[in-house]
């Protein structure tokens, strides 16, 4: 009988032990479990972001990561130009690398097609780089969605901390002088001072060869961002608005906003060829406008910067930051990409159960070895760079003498911005790194000229993360820009908007895509589910 | 009356040549053609096996024979590409384009060329020709930016039409006026090159013909018309033939920098369409536009032949 009950409890332990055993080990996936670090020196071929083309093997970086995990780096440095394509034809003749790096959703939804890259659970990204995995988990979620496609993940996204910031606009210091105007806070008062950069002759040479507003870029992204900013539209995008999944062109405000800019024409306070093309950069610097749509920090220390190029022209020129005007309800905003950037994703290549593992080692390493990540971005102190005050610059560094221009930085295998990923490091420095590295000046900067209620992003980040977009999208975003651009030029009335793009959008896929992008949020649902994100 | 039979001797004639005779004897002619014979083969001939994309779901990794099939028996990506909201506008606008270019850009260079004929200061002569073959050599996105400076609502070209009191056109906007400097500028770029061709055909024009005429009393104008016309008349058939091969291009490279959202309507092309498809990684829908702009070209080829050498009595044609 005793025998029976020390018999009982030994089983009760076993039982007990398997349990406990079944809830490590047991609940891994079997794709996970294949998964496996080793002691061995690896080889991997490492497609990284396309920014140092031209750069060759055996730099200080390569050999720091290859000595620090054991890995014998094979670099492919391409441009950034064609890079899917070049990247295509390189896997499609048989050479896969084991680590690929992917600028777009969709470029990794082709490599998943192609049966290029593979599939890489979650537990085994925790399980190897568990500090980066809780970082992205509770830093941008969202990200995660770049690299899910069919229900499964097939890589590790990136941020860039830029991207989630708001944007800054400017204004001509010495303009806004002339005319004897502050700068707006308001779109009523953005109007009343670039209508007197328009008409009171704000660089004093007696002549009428000044214009109004300018976009930075014929993208979409910056079409007449502020304008629809002032009203909370993305008008290219999707937006949640009450808690439901609409397409933000189809929103009765854009009406009114079209109005605006509509009547801002009319005026002659848009630039005549906005529609041909022409955009604020050559502008600026000859000093024909005198309002930025989108400006970024800049580094008077630097000959190139714009200021700087723009003082060769007008020596007295100076910047007035701001942030976007505020429209009538007190919503301001331009659209941002948001702060998931890229996915980091691995080579089908029949090793990846090896190789997969010792990349993660190498993202947590270099997630949380802050001197690795800055060795990797920036070389050695006292070789490539050393310690400035705090103030100087926009950095709180500066690059030594031979690595000051982009292309020696380039040569040299280095990157000098810690808000995005990087050739050697696919992982982005934290933020708080990222923070530790700008000076002090361009911190007060971000202060004052950022903003959180300024950012407007796309509900999912990008609007392609919808399948049904490559289909229909971008035919229907050029014919509603064409007719956006036709009631701002006044060749149709404004009240003509919403019925003829409702047209278009039904005729042209839009709500095959609507219901396709309602469906999205059960999708990252799902997807946060997996997680254990809440 | 009987016919008495004629036995005929083939003694007297040459003595047929073995194979090997006629290789070594055209050997130096042989090895003059391999070298096109093979680029032929190998660029033009082997890739064609690459049109099975069009009928598969392709993937690299099993290349085109190993990829499966697509569906409706391998037609799933044309009923798609044929299917498609936008194919229908994007071919006429292609065809509509390509025929304004044709329109306009056939006669162009004959008259170019007929005109340089004419001139008899020689370095006026080659300076003319340099000077309209130049802007063959400039690529289409250094001439759409110099193009948009020119043409914008704030360019010269628009400044000059106020001077002289008139409103500025807005070429980058309005359709019409996009697609006429769309066609001009397009026939200003290859007026040169494609005249080259025919000034070699007038070249070879036989003087006497013309001192003939003179002499009977021919205008210059009907010198032309009953001399140099006719005599260069093969030379036109066989360009306007081939020219109809890409009557489904209609300049990917001029269209793609030139245009923008304003006149996409009228400006958005088979190609342009194309590049979305291939953005997106859709080769197989590529192929299939691929193919059907081959499939058309080739029946226009075959089809002006016909015609050409139906009304000219088997003159002219290529085939």
């Amino acid at each position: 009988m005793k025998m029976k009950k020390v018999l009982s409890i030994a089983l009760a332990v076993v039982f007990a032990i398997g349990m406990l055993a079944g809830c490590n080990g047991g609940g891994q996936s079997e794709l996970a479990k294949s998964y496996v670090d080793s002691d061995e020196t690896l080889a991997l071929t490492w497609l990284g972001y396309p920014t140092l083309a031209g750069c060759g093997e055996g730099t200080d970086t390569e050999l720091l990561l290859e000595e620090k995990f054991n890995v014998d780096i094979k670099p492919l440095f391409y441009e950034q130009e064609n890079f899917n394509d070049k990247k295509t034809m390189l896997m499609a003749g048989g050479d896969v690398p084991d680590f690929i790096y992917e600028l777009d959703p969709v470029n990794v939804y082709n490599d998943v097609d192609q049966d290029f890259i593979a599939e890489v659970p979650y537990e085994t990204i925790e399980q190897y780089a568990p500090t980066l995995y809780a970082y992205l988990n509770e830093y941008a979620p969202a990200a995660w969605s770049y690299s899910r496609y069919m229900d499964t993940n097939w890589g590790v996204p990136n941020v860039n901390h830029l991207n989630g910031i708001s944007k800054t606009n400017a204004y001509r210091t010495d303009w806004l002088k002339a005319v004897g105007k502050e700068a707006p806070e308001t779109l009523d008062e953005m109007h009343d001072v670039i209508y007197a950069f328009v008409h009171d002759d704000p660089d004093g040479d007696g002549k009428d060869d000044t214009y109004g507003y300018a976009m930075q870029s014929t993208h979409y992204q910056d079409f007449f961002s502020e304008f629809f900013g002032a009203y909370g539209i993305l008008p290219f995008d999707w937006q949640e608005v009450d808690g439901e999944i609409v397409y933000g062109g189809l929103r009765e405000e854009c009406t009114e906003v079209l109005q605006i800019i509509a009547d801002w024409y009319k005026e002659g306070l848009i630039h005549p060829d906005f529609v041909a093309g022409v955009t604020q950069e050559t502008l600026v610097t000859t000093s024909q406008i005198g309002y930025i749509q989108k400006v970024s920090y800049q580094d008077e220390s630097l000959a190139t910067s714009q200021i700087n190029t723009l003082r060769q022209a007008v020596p007295e020129a100076g910047y007035t930051y701001t942030l976007a005007p505020k429209g009538p309800d007190g919503l301001r905003g331009q659209r941002c990409w948001g702060l998931a950037c890229h996915v980091a994703s691995f080579g089908k290549t029949g090793e990846e159960n090896v190789k997969v593992p010792r990349i993660l080692k190498m993202f947590e390493g270099l997630f949380t070895d802050d001197a690795l990540m800055t060795e990797v971005h920036i070389g050695k102190e006292g070789k490539h760079w050393e310690k400035t005050g705090a103030s100087a610059g926009m950095y709180s560094y500066a690059m030594k003498d031979g690595y000051k221009e982009s292309a020696q930085q380039r040569l040299a295998g280095l990157e000098i911005s810690f808000a995005a990923p990087s050739f050697f490091s696919p992982v982005t420095p934290r933020k708080d790194l990222f923070m530790e590295k700008m000076s002090d000046s361009y911190r007060t900067w971000l202060d004052s000229y950022t903003a959180e209620d300024a950012v407007l992003t796309d509900a999912f980040y990008k609007v392609e993360i919808i399948p049904s977009t490559a289909d229909y999208l971008e035919d229907l975003r050029n014919k509603q820009m064409k007719l956006m651009a036709d009631i701002i030029q006044g060749t149709k009335d404004a009240s003509a908007y919403i019925p003829e793009f409702t047209k278009l959008w039904n005729n042209g896929g839009g709500d095959i895509m609507l219901e396709e992008a309602k469906a999205q949020g059960d999708v990252l649902n799902a997807m946060y589910k997996d997680l254990g994100v809440k | 009356m009987k016919k008495s039979a004629v036995i005929v001797s083939d003694a007297y004639l040459p003595k047929k040549k073995t194979l090997a005779t006629r290789l070594k004897t055209n050997l130096p002619l042989l090895l003059m053609i391999l070298p096109g014979f093979l680029a032929l083969l190998f660029f033009h001939y082997k890739p064609i096996y690459g049109l099975l994309i069009a009928f598969k779901n392709y993937k690299f990794k099993l290349g085109v024979f190993g990829s499966p099939w697509a569906a409706n028996n391998g037609m799933e990506h044309f009923i798609r590409l044929f299917g498609g909201n936008e194919f229908a506008g994007v071919l006429g606008n292609t065809l509509w384009i390509s025929l304004l270019r044709m329109v306009f850009g056939w006669p162009s260079p004959i008259i170019l060329a007929l005109l340089l004929n004419e001139i008899r200061c020689g370095w006026f002569k080659k300076l003319t020709q340099t000077l309209t073959y130049i802007p063959h050599f400039f690529s289409w996105v250094v001439l759409a930016g110099i193009f948009r400076m020119m043409f914008s609502s704030v360019g010269p070209v628009n400044s000059l039409l106020g001077v002289f009191g008139f409103e500025p056109i807005p070429f980058y906007s309005n359709n019409t006026a996009f697609l006429v400097l769309l066609i001009s500028t397009a026939v200003w770029q290859a007026l040169g090159s494609s005249a080259v061709v025919y000034i070699a055909a007038l070249s070879g024009v036989d003087e006497s013909l013309y001192e003939a005429a003179y002499i009977d009393g021919a205008s210059k104008w009907k010198q032309v018309l009953h001399i140099t016309l006719p005599s260069i008349m093969g030379t036109i058939t066989t360009v306007t033939i081939m020219n109809l091969a890409n009557v489904l291009n209609a300049g990917f490279d001029q269209v793609y920098n030139m245009y923008n959202y304003s006149v996409y309507d009228v400006s958005d092309i088979l190609d342009t369409y194309s590049l979305r498809l291939l953005a997106d990684g859709r080769y197989e829908i590529g192929a299939a536009l691929s193919f059907f702009k081959s499939f058309v070209g080739m029946i226009f080829v075959l089809g002006s032949n016909w015609f050409i050498k139906k009304i000219s009595k088997d003159e002219y044609g290529i085939l």
